[in-house]
């Protein structure tokens, strides 16, 4: 092995050790999303999901129940809205329109 | 019992049929009559616009941000005249407007907007991500389970959603806010981008990479070793930051495997 290699081996090595220390590293699900219902305004909701879908931007009132919002992982149940109304990681039968 | 018509009877009268769909011009194809034996050509012509409007409504869906960037009416127009060019050629909605982009670089009535071709891509990218197979994203402590001397010969697979791009237009941007429906007037748009598309869970994320990180994550999907694709990104830029790339590399999801 020449003295390069064993330089660019141990450069690599300790580039890896060094972004593993790097604290925002866990892995990707670390930036993890939850579904959360009844907290989008109307039209608003998530599911861009493109043509021959029907989910997306089709909520008809706000914090219609059944429809959702991407939040960030574990934000959701601590929303608070107007009226009284949380946020739910299932669907709900309030505000759903007839 | 009357005969099956053969198969090459059959096909003609189909590809006749779906190429009067989308050309006015193109006659009501024979053998479409109505109960009184007259060929039904205000039926075709309803057929016909019910085609073209749903295909119109499919490329708005799937490229919200051009529709934004040009406006609802000329948007029509625009898909209008690609569909007439690119008819879809496989049945799934979602995947259709691959040609997008090479139709928008080509397209005279746009040629002043000539970063429109590029979001059309990005768009398009994003949206293949969002469908994409469901992988788990490679775990960081995979790779440190890697003894120190053997960690440069590591391959990186590339995870099912992972797209990557680089545009002389900040063609993420564009896109980002178009579809958010903000305002677009500090983009710069002399400041091309680098962008990555990952879906490691449920979301769609566009990053647009830090100088090097093309090279890098680039030379990596191609099979290249984790020590030769540092070394490309070495010698590409100055100052290449190696561990923050590998980092941004593991939290983005662009890969989910090793291979040794």
């Amino acid at each position: 092995m020449s003295v390069k290699k064993i330089a660019a081996t141990s450069l690599v090595a300790g580039a890896v050790v060094a972004a593993l220390s790097i604290a925002s590293v866990s892995t990707a699900s670390a930036a993890a999303k939850e579904k959360c219902y009844g907290v989008a305004l109307a039209g608003k909701n998530d599911c861009k999901a493109g043509a021959g879908t029907t989910c997306a931007g089709s909520s008809k009132v706000d914090y219609q129940g059944n429809a959702f919002k991407m939040v960030d992982a574990g934000t959701c149940k601590t929303m608070s809205l107007p009226g009284d109304r949380k946020g739910s990681l299932t669907e709900l039968k309030r505000d759903v329109p007839a | 019992m009357s005969p099956m018509p053969d198969s090459e009877y059959l096909s003609g009268g189909q590809s006749g049929f779906s190429n009067a769909l989308l050309d006015p011009e193109v006659q009501t194809p024979p053998g479409l009559v109505g109960p009184d034996g007259l060929a039904s050509e205000k039926r075709f012509s309803v057929y016909r616009n019910n085609v073209m409007a749903s295909l119109i409504d499919a490329m708005g869906a799937n490229f919200p941000a051009i529709k934004r960037l040009v406006g609802d009416e000329f948007f029509v127009s625009l898909a209008r005249e690609f569909i007439v060019q690119f008819p879809p050629t496989q049945p799934i909605l979602f995947m259709y407007g691959d040609e997008f982009g090479t139709f928008l670089e080509n397209f005279p009535p746009v040629a002043d907007f000539p970063y429109l071709a590029d979001v059309a891509r990005v768009e398009y990218a994003w949206l293949q991500s969002y469908h994409a197979a469901d992988v788990s994203p490679l775990e960081a402590g995979e790779l440190g389970n890697i003894a120190g001397e053997d960690v440069g010969r590591a391959k990186f697979v590339p995870h099912s959603s992972m797209w990557i791009f680089r545009s002389i237009w900040p063609a993420a941007s564009l896109m980002d806010r178009n579809r958010e429906g903000a305002d677009c007037s500090d983009i710069d748009l002399s400041v091309g981008e680098d962008i990555l598309i990952t879906r490691p869970v449920l979301d769609v994320q566009t990053l647009i990479l830090p100088q090097g990180g093309f090279e890098f994550i680039s030379a990596l999907a191609g099979g290249e070793t984790l020590e030769a694709a540092a070394g490309i990104a070495m010698g590409s830029v100055e100052n290449f930051d190696l561990p923050a790339q590998i980092s941004g590399m593991l939290v983005c999801g662009a890969f989910c495997r090793i291979d040794l």
